[in-house]
């Protein structure tokens, strides 16, 4: 990078190429003595020249760059202020004291610019001023323009003084209510609901979102008050803010009488304009609940685009389920149309209910055909054994999708032995997703039949045969099965060895048995193979497979020899110490960053003295994973 | 039998992402090219990546991180995680609207230029020129306008991605129909020879381009392209943070000529990018142009 005296040279130039890359440079290396150069660059008349300029100024940034920009709000030329003003906005707290001064310019277009700036600075600092602005400028956009700031900033300090504005022109009511939306704070509900009744309806109603949004519960009653002498378009507004305030459950503690009065404004706020009028009105209807509201909803939820809008649809389905098990369901089931069903399956599919299944059941043949999957599923989440039957006859069906469900509920849900043979069967089934769902389901259900079933499947040619027999085979319990996993330890596919030895897992800590058998994969011609043996042993509790873990240690293939060093490390083998400090010499990184990870982990003196040594490599990347390690080592003797 | 395998048996757990993973692959997807990937992105990359790391039997997005930069396969892996990261999407005869105004406008005002100098030489620039659709399709519409008079012509498109398997294939010249769906009968029938169900490009078209990989995020490499009258960079900066969005289009502005101008994707905007540009405003197109 050039040095800055230079940069200042170049940046008096007139060529607009060495322009730019001067100050791009000056930003880049913070070259303070540039920004005289830069501000003046930033009245160029060459765009791309300005651009630069802007950009080295805001990297450069501090009180030299709010001076130099300060005078070019003055300026005439609209490009530049706009500049300046940007740049102040990013940098300007950085000079307190400049923005202030500022703020009392005789300019009232320079205190709007101000009173802007300080908006941006986040800064606690800027609240009093701006609300005395807000107070006391005579004119009338700067106090506009404070309360918009105050609201950016949003500190709760700044409540007190905006409630006192909300005495000033209409034009700065606005602003205000903005910014005390913004705040959030408690001291901002007094405010706004004192002014609540000697507003206009326009500011009312802006109010009136404001409330909501805070949704603090003093305002609630007001609220009600308000409510009967208002024109519709404010009543929705609210029954909006009455739902956010006090949410669902509140909702039900209002007496039956005031209940009953709310359900009708909530009826009638189902149909405004707005949507999210609309969406507190269905959240209001699935607390306060009834039929009436359960049939308005349902209608409501039939008519959105549940692909646009899927929070809305899903909000309104929820407020159903809230309203439990109503007639309005089963009426859409028997008699609604394509949109209307579908609400009521998606509400019925979370809806634990004793009648429930019964309705779903008797609907489904005379849903169309499309429809079945959804009302399937549904069934499936909700029921038990009184469905059994009705799933039973859907295995002897060809739909897929009505074959997952069926099969996932006999065997994930039920476990029914009856199913084991007609889901056995999907096992040669052309869609890859109903044999993964029946291999599974098969596993869950068990039995000596289906024991046999697999048994007979292993002997075949086809691969894919004997993996899912000796998947469901050493799931359904190895110890009963150790011929055939045996058998497919020397299986010519890798992957079926894999499986085999994947089931072998538990019996790891076995000395006759399990862990010799384990341990010859270590040999495997199958890189695949040898990891998933390794990965075995690192998860087997047996002090008897050190040994074992130190020669994979020695694999031609780094992951195996990492898989193997971090079975090691969770294991604090103290005694593969003098190994892996010699790993952590090796040429391939990975496994040399890997060794000194596990050192640190393994920790005592002879991991610890070696690290430091190591310490005082050459190479920076094993160098600061060394030092990670010794930072990790004396964390936890601290910690001791 | 292995991908048969995984399809039916799911042995692992679905690998997650966590937080700091996304940030750790985040920046360093950063780093290497620039392209800013959003956090509501993060599921897209797990879930792209995620058969990925099985593949290499990984077990987490961190060692993947390290699988990245320390593994003997790295180098070809960064470009398979760039082939996730990006869209390679593009077409001959992209946003057609546009292209007539480049054709009726743009271009046409540089050649007159350039005829009026008496300097018959063009430059442009397709930066992140995918598989080749556009800057073959700007050597096209050059033979469009230009016809027999080409010849006279000292032209060049200098064309640029980051993804080598991308401008191995624009390098090929092959493309199904469906690169061709907005592409005129007669342009297919003039510029391209069938092969087999294919279409390759004419030789004569293929001349006028010179593809090369950049990386966009690298000041230096863009310093050293040619200037250029004209830079196409469409659906590009998207991918881009605000940060990286300037540094490129400062990049291109610096690149162009004077009077030069510039063409950005249809939903792309300079706003809050760079108000260097003269945005001229054509129905269907905004082309931005620096000053002479
Ligand atoms: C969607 S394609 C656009 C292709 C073409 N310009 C169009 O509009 O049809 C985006 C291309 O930008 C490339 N790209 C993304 N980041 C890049 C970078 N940092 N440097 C260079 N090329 C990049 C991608 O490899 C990809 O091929």
């Amino acid at each position: 990078m050039a040095d800055c005296k230079d940069l200042c040279q170049r940046l008096g130039s007139d060529d607009t190429d060495v322009l730019r890359d001067a100050a791009y440079e000056a930003g880049e290396s913070g070259c303070v003595e540039a920004v005289g150069h830069l501000a003046r660059l930033l009245c160029s008349r060459n765009l791309g020249v300005q651009e630069a300029a802007d950009r080295a100024l805001r990297k450069i940034g501090g009180k030299e760059v709010v001076a130099a920009v300060k005078p070019l709000l003055r300026s005439d030329d609209a490009p530049t202020r706009n500049a300046s003003m940007d740049i102040l906005r990013a940098v300007g707290v950085q000079d307190f004291p400049t923005l202030i001064e500022l703020l009392h310019d005789a300019d009232p277009d320079i205190r709007i610019f101000a009173s802007d700036i300080l908006g941006s600075t986040d800064s606690r600092l800027a609240v009093a001023p701006l609300c005395e602005a807000l107070l006391k400028d005579h004119e009338v956009n700067v106090r506009y323009q404070a309360a918009v700031s105050l609201g950016e900033l949003a500190f709760a300090d700044a409540s007190s003084c905006l409630g006192k504005a909300m005495e000033d022109d209409e034009w700065v009511q606005f602003a205000v209510i903005e910014a005390l939306a913004k705040i959030r704070d408690a001291s901002s509900v007094g405010a706004l609901v004192k002014a609540l009744d000697r507003s206009s309806d326009l500011v009312a109603s802006m109010i009136v979102d404001a409330l909501g949004e805070i949704g603090n519960i003093k305002a609630v009653t007001m609220l009600l008050k308000r409510m009967d002498a208002s024109p519709e378009v404010l009543r929705n507004k609210i029954v909006k803010a009455v739902v956010r305030i006090l949410g669902g459950k509140a909702l039900s503690l209002l007496s039956a009488a005031e209940r009953e009065r709310f359900r009708e404004y909530l009826l009638a706020a189902l149909a405004d304009d707005e949507e999210d009028v609309q969406d507190a009105a269905v959240s209001g209807l699935g607390s306060v609940g009834g039929e009436a509201a359960a049939t308005a909803v349902l209608a409501h939820a039939a008519r959105i685009d549940r692909d646009r809008h899927p929070e809305r649809y899903e909000h309104a389905v929820a407020a159903m389920r809230e309203m439990g098990l109503t007639e309005a369901l089963g009426r859409a089931l028997r008699e609604g149309g394509d949109a209307r069903r579908m609400v009521a399956l998606d509400v019925l599919a979370a809806l634990p209910c004793a009648a429930c299944s019964g309705l779903l059941m008797d609907a489904f043949a005379d849903l169309p055909e499309e429809m079945r999957p959804a009302a399937a599923h549904a069934l499936a989440a909700i029921a038990g054994e009184e469905a059994a039957a009705f799933f039973l006859e859907l295995l002897g069906g060809d739909d897929e999708a009505l074959l997952l469900e069926a099969v996932s509920f006999l065997g994930g849900k039920l476990r029914l032995p009856a199913a084991g043979e007609a889901v056995f069967a999907l096992l040669g089934h052309p869609s890859a997703a109903v044999t993964e769902a029946a291999l599974d389901a098969c596993v869950a259900i068990g039995g000596e039949g289906l024991d046999a079933r697999f048994r007979e499947m292993f002997a075949s040619d086809e691969p894919m045969e004997r993996l899912m027999a000796v998947y469901a085979l050493g799931k359904m319990g190895v110890r009963d099965h150790m011929d055939v996993i045996r058998s497919a330890l020397s299986d010519e596919v890798p992957d079926i060895r894999k499986i085999a030895l994947e089931a072998l897992a538990e019996m790891c800590g076995h000395e006759e048995e399990g862990l010799p058998l384990i341990v010859a994969g270590l040999s495997d011609e199958n890189r695949d193979v040898r990891l998933a043996v390794v990965e075995l042993l690192g998860g087997c509790d047996s002090d008897k497979i050190y040994p074992y873990l130190e020669q994979a240690l020695s694999d031609t293939d780094d992951w195996v020899r990492i898989r193997a060093l971090e079975a090691l490390g969770n294991r604090g083998e103290r005694d593969a110490v003098p190994r892996l400090l010699e790993l952590a010499g090796e040429p391939s990184k990975l496994v040399a960053l890997k060794a000194v990870e596990v050192l640190g982990e393994i920790g005592g003196p002879a991991a610890f003295e070696g690290l430091l040594r190591l310490g005082a490599g050459d190479d920076p990347e094993l160098v600061a994973a060394v030092e990670a390690a010794i930072a990790r080592l004396r964390d936890e003797q601290g910690e001791r | 039998m292995t991908s048969l395998f995984s399809k039916t048996i799911s042995l692992r757990k679905d690998l997650k992402i966590s937080d700091a993973e996304f940030a750790q692959l985040r920046d360093f997807i950063y780093a290497q090219s620039g392209i800013f990937v959003a956090d509501n992105r993060k599921y897209l990359v797990e879930n792209r990546l995620a058969t990925r790391l099985k593949e290499l039997n990984l077990k987490s997005f961190s060692e993947y991180h390290a699988y990245l930069q320390y593994d003997a396969g790295r180098r070809q892996e960064l470009n398979r995680l760039f082939e996730v990261i990006t869209t390679n999407e593009t077409s001959f005869y992209r946003n057609p609207p546009q292209l007539k105004v480049f054709q009726d406008m743009v271009l046409k005002d540089v050649l007159d230029k350039q005829r009026a100098a008496r300097q018959k030489r063009l430059r442009i620039w397709s930066a992140g020129c995918s598989t080749g659709e556009e800057p073959y399709t700007i050597a096209i519409i050059l033979h469009e306008v230009l016809r027999t008079e080409l010849s006279t012509w000292d032209i060049r498109i200098t064309a640029n991605d980051l993804s080598e398997a991308v401008l191995a294939q624009a390098r090929e010249g092959v493309y199904t129909d469906y690169s061709l769906r907005t592409t005129p009968k007669e342009i297919v029938a003039r510029y391209f020879t069938p092969d087999g169900a294919n279409f390759r490009i004419k030789p004569e078209v293929k001349r006028l381009v010179a593809f090369g990989q950049i990386n966009l995020s690298d000041r230096m490499m863009l310093k050293r392209v040619e200037r250029s009258h004209i830079v196409f960079c469409r659906n590009v900066i998207i991918y881009f943070d605000d940060e990286m969005k300037k540094n490129v289009i400062a990049a291109f502005y610096d690149n162009l000529l004077p009077g030069g101008q510039l063409l950005i994707g249809h939903s792309e905007s300079l706003h809050n990018i760079s108000r260097a540009f003269r945005p001229k405003h054509y129905p269907g197109a905004i082309i931005y142009g620096k000053e002479e």
